[in-house]
């Protein structure tokens, strides 16, 4: 299910492809299950014995770019959606659908040392569809239109790579919750935007009253041979990572104690996130109506926000796990 | 050791050629020399293979004579001009000297002088004149598992080749002229000798995952080649014991026997040296001895 | 023979300069049909033979290189990363978050990765990593990695042959897969000659054009037509000399390195056939087996025709394949016609 969540196309602001994907996986497992005006999907499940409501919250959105001009000569010159850092960016595929894209810059031949060296400028790089003109580029595409990086999903040992481990990962995690009965209320948001200021999980919001929220994302994981141990933010093969504090909200203690006993009791492989940078949808979750006690849950993801994020299948597994022990003792909390 | 004495700067590699030819001839090889200057030495009648090692050191020519009685020089390959700095030299006819510098860096040969212990112009002028030939005085030392010199690592290849040409039968043993300059001498030679296959030997720096006494190198890539796929397996798979092996940056010619002439394969053995370019250079015996087991083996079996 | 089918089959393969053996067999294999006999030499290098009708025909070669630009392993650090070294002047810009396989005893796929802006040093930040500091992750622990590759085995860029708009392709390795797939074609456009035709598809180009020296000597050609790849304009370059639109035909070289009685009866016989073609300028070195050839044989007259391709060295390169159908065309018209002007 993962290949098909991270091989469907979802820029942040053209999700809905990949809202019609989850919903149809969701529909059959509960008992509301609706595509709002944003994209997001919310899918509703009653509990067996329903007096606590657990809203599980992850992302659809991926990073991605948007063609804000067409040149003379058929070239697309475009915005990164989200965080893309331009120094990926040479020698990439893209696509829209079925038409296929390159990103790249004049050969090496042509540059000099200074060239060589510097990092590319988002307005310098243009995206090649094999278009001869302005006009034959317009059988195409036309200002506007979303391309994703063209990446296929690929397992080999224990890794995992696919484009749009964040946070199709997290999305994920949700469609195997929903699959199963619990005794508290269940309530999986599928939110847009994320990566360009929360604006789907906003709107989701506004409907929805829970006791517990746990976000569920991809994080980075810089673990590689000379980074110091707090830069790596997370191990890769660690386990499912638990934030404790992060640019855009402090998880709730309390919640984020419960996770790690649960994890401890029942031999989860753990880890802490160890760093503050970034944020995601707690930032508005934790503050909607008065407060609600947020936790984040992330999978390490190895270069994330790029078409070759990679993870660790067992930290996939042990993400399923803890979510779904946490929602086996939710009611009595 | 009398193969550390001997002076051979790129282009007067006399000394060293008579010296390997006595060496040889006393081991039934026949030797000549081609019109460049490079030494070959062969024995048997149906050769295929030959092992290659250059046998001359950085070159340092006489310019001029400053009114102290230090003396100018010139050092026609510009990266070895900062090593030189603070080592012994001596001229073919004899005259010593030690190599010094003010500036601190990006210095070319323009800013070295000699000092041979002349306090004036004449006087520099009559111990050493303009256009003698001088290189690095060694000055070997050997402990008990290393041998320690400056520029070592301009005879190492040499004394491997020597030690190997004892037992080696139906091989051409090539000691290259003017290497360090680029390779020329190489160039010349495989111009103007034909061979199927070639071993060449070099040093390369401890560094980037090869150590010093854990056996010879065999080349994988240098800066100019990736060697022979399938002589670098032989040379592999043909060793008694372990060896190393090398990716390096630095350049080892070892794509000249292919370019020259009709074409040879081309493959590569190395020593590690310890602080190659700086003053006194070290390298581990049992590592020579690896090589010479490397490339000995292999001729016994190889192509 | 159907220009697209002849890349794909190419595309198959991998032929990083010095591990050229598997791609020897691949075009030995498309080349049969059109010669006598085919060889490979002991530098890896193709030689394909085709006799000349009436027996006394002057040799000709026609010539593309067969080997791709790639990397080589180095060595794998304690925590299962592959470090690498190029082969061949790979642009190091493309290297970060790009994919490879590293072929060893298996063919294991890995990732290149980099380092997020949040943990880089505000030195670094500003500038792209050397190869030295880039790393091959793999998903395999070092001891899983031991069973399968070691130091030596070389590493090519992974990207399938992807079709843009019109008659555009794109994939890594089109340097030089579109002058071998012009070659190819155009043998197979040629039945009967007066000349001595040799297909050679010598190897180690990007390494300094190796395979060419020794197979010039080898085959002593009277004329020699290289075919290789030249730059495509992209939108960076619009104002630049030395760069060709796609689509634009045969891109034919003039210079002092250069035949210029063959440059010009080969751009003649364009113009009289139809094909569309640019002149392209070199006052020096071509930077392909070109040179090398006219150097090993003075007496080879030497000419170069070129595929425009845009992004070259990188794994994205792109090429129109009607350009390459002209090349074919060009290079197959010229030897039924004669290499001599009339």
């Amino acid at each position: 299910m993962l290949k098909i969540l991270t091989e469907t196309d979802g820029v942040s602001g053209n999700e809905r492809a990949i809202a019609e994907l989850i919903s149809s996986y969701a529909t059959p497992f509960c008992d509301e299950c609706v595509i709002d005006n944003m994209s997001n999907v919310i899918c509703r499940k009653k509990g067996k014995k329903g007096d606590k409501t657990v809203l599980l919250c992850a992302h659809t959105d991926e990073v991605g770019f948007i063609i804000n001009k067409i040149t003379d000569d058929g070239y697309l010159k475009f915005e990164t959606v989200g965080g893309v850092e331009t120094k990926i960016l040479l020698s990439q595929k893209v696509r829209k659908g079925d038409i296929k894209g390159v990103i790249s810059l004049k050969a090496v031949h042509l540059t000099d040392k200074d060239e060589r060296d510097k990092i590319p400028e988002e307005n310098d790089l243009y995206i090649d569809i094999g278009a001869s003109s302005k006009s034959d580029a317009l059988n195409y595409v036309e200002v506007g239109d979303y391309f994703a990086f063209d990446s296929d999903y690929i397992e080999q040992g224990n890794m995992i790579k696919a484009k749009a481990l964040d946070d199709r990962v997290g999305c994920a995690i949700m469609l195997e919750m929903l699959k199963k009965e619990w005794d508290c209320n269940l309530i999986c948001a599928f939110v847009t935007c994320e990566e360009v200021g929360h604006i789907g999980a906003l709107t989701a919001l506004e409907n929805i009253s829970a006791d517990y929220a746990i976000i569920l994302e991809g994080t980075t994981c810089n673990d590689m041979c000379g980074v110091p141990d707090e830069k790596r933010v997370t191990k890769s093969g660690g386990g499912i990572a638990v934030s404790v504090m992060d640019y855009g909200s402090v998880a709730n203690p309390e919640l984020v104690n419960i996770l790690i006993k649960i994890a401890e009791e029942n031999g989860i492989n753990w880890q802490y996130k160890a760093s503050v940078r970034g944020g995601n949808d707690a930032r508005v979750v934790s503050v909607s109506k008065g407060g609600i006690k947020t936790a984040s849950l992330s999978v390490p993801c190895k270069y994330i926000h790029s078409p070759v994020s990679v993870m660790n299948k067992n930290d996939f597994k042990s993400g399923i796990e803890l979510v779904s022990k946490f929602l086996e003792n939710a009611e009595e909390l | 050791m009398e193969l550390f004495d001997i002076l051979a700067p790129s282009g007067r590699e006399q000394k060293m050629s008579e010296y390997i030819m006595k060496y040889a001839e006393s081991y039934g090889y026949n030797c000549r020399n081609d019109v460049f200057g490079n030494l070959i030495c062969e024995k048997g009648d149906s050769i295929k293979i030959a092992v290659e090692c250059g046998m001359d050191n950085v070159s340092i020519m006489k310019t001029a004579s400053g009114d102290n009685g230090e003396i100018k020089v010139a050092v026609p390959n510009s990266a070895e001009v900062k090593n030189l700095i603070g080592k012994k030299i001596r001229f073919l006819n004899g005259v010593t000297a030690i190599i010094r510098c003010d500036k601190k860096e990006e210095m070319t040969d323009f800013d070295l002088v000699a000092d041979i212990g002349a306090d004036s112009k004449d006087e520099a002028e009559s111990i050493v004149p303009t256009g003698e030939f001088a290189t690095v005085v060694c000055d070997e030392y050997e402990t008990d598992k290393y041998l320690f010199g400056n520029d070592l690592a301009s005879y190492i290849p040499v004394k491997i080749l020597l030690e190997t040409m004892k037992n080696a039968e139906n091989t051409a043993f090539l000691f290259t002229a003017q290497k360090k300059f680029a390779g020329r001498g190489l160039n010349a030679l495989f111009e103007g000798y034909d061979i199927e296959t070639v071993v060449s030997v070099n040093t390369l720096a401890e560094k980037n995952g090869i150590s010093c006494g854990k056996g010879a190198v065999v080349i994988v890539k240098e800066k100019n080649s990736v060697p022979s796929v399938s002589l670098r397996q032989e040379l592999i798979s043909f060793a008694d014991e372990d060896v190393q092996l090398g990716a390096t940056e630095e350049t080892l010619f070892l794509d000249m026997p292919m370019i020259s002439g009709k074409g040879a394969l081309c493959g590569g053995v190395c020593v590690a040296v310890r602080g190659k370019g700086k003053p006194f250079e070290s390298v581990a015996k049992s590592d020579i001895d690896s090589a010479v087991n490397v490339i000995s083996n292999y001729l016994k079996r190889g192509m | 023979m159907d220009t697209e089918m002849i890349l794909k089959k190419l595309a198959d393969e991998c032929s990083v300069s010095g591990f050229e053996s598997g791609m020897c067999e691949t075009v030995k294999e498309l080349m049969l049909p059109f010669c006598d006999n085919v060889k490979i030499n002991r530098f890896n290098s193709v030689i394909c033979h085709k006799k000349s009708e009436n027996g006394n025909g002057k040799k000709v070669m026609i010539e593309a290189h067969l080997d791709q630009i790639g990397m080589i392993v180095t060595g794998i650090d304690e925590m299962g990363f592959v470090k690498f070294m190029s082969v061949g002047g790979i642009d190091k810009r493309i290297l970060p978050c790009s994919e490879v396989y590293i072929l060893g005893s298996e063919k294991v796929y890995g990732v290149i990765g980099s380092k997020p802006p949040h943990i880089t040093e505000n030195a670094d930040k500003n500038k792209m990593p050397d190869i030295g500091e880039l790393l091959i992750d793999t998903g395999y622990t070092k001891a899983e990695l031991n069973e399968k590759i070691s130091v030596g085995d070389s590493i090519v860029l992974k990207s399938d042959l992807v079709k843009l708009a019109g008659e555009t392709v794109c994939s890594s390795a089109l340097d030089n897969r579109a002058g071998i797939t012009a070659v190819i074609s155009a043998a197979s456009q040629i039945e009967k000659t007066e000349y001595d035709m040799y297909y050679v598809f010598a190897s180690e180009e990007e390494l300094g054009l190796h395979g060419a020296y020794p197979v010039t000597r080898e085959i002593n050609p009277d004329y020699a037509v290289i075919v290789d790849v030249t730059h495509g304009m992209t939108d960076d370059t619009k104002s630049e000399t030395g760069v060709f639109r796609l689509g634009c035909g045969a891109v034919v070289c003039k210079g002092p390195a250069l035949n210029p009685d063959l440059s010009k009866r080969l751009t003649d016989i364009a113009k009289n056939n139809g094909i569309k073609f640019e002149t392209e300028v070199v006052s020096g070195h071509s930077g392909t087996n070109a040179w090398a050839v006219q150097k090993s044989r003075g007496t080879c007259k030497t000419a170069l025709v070129s595929v425009p391709l845009k992004y070259m060295h990188t794994a994205v390169e792109t090429a129109d394949i009607s350009d390459i159908n002209e090349v074919s065309r060009l290079v197959a018209d010229a030897i039924k016609e004669g290499l001599e002007n009339a």
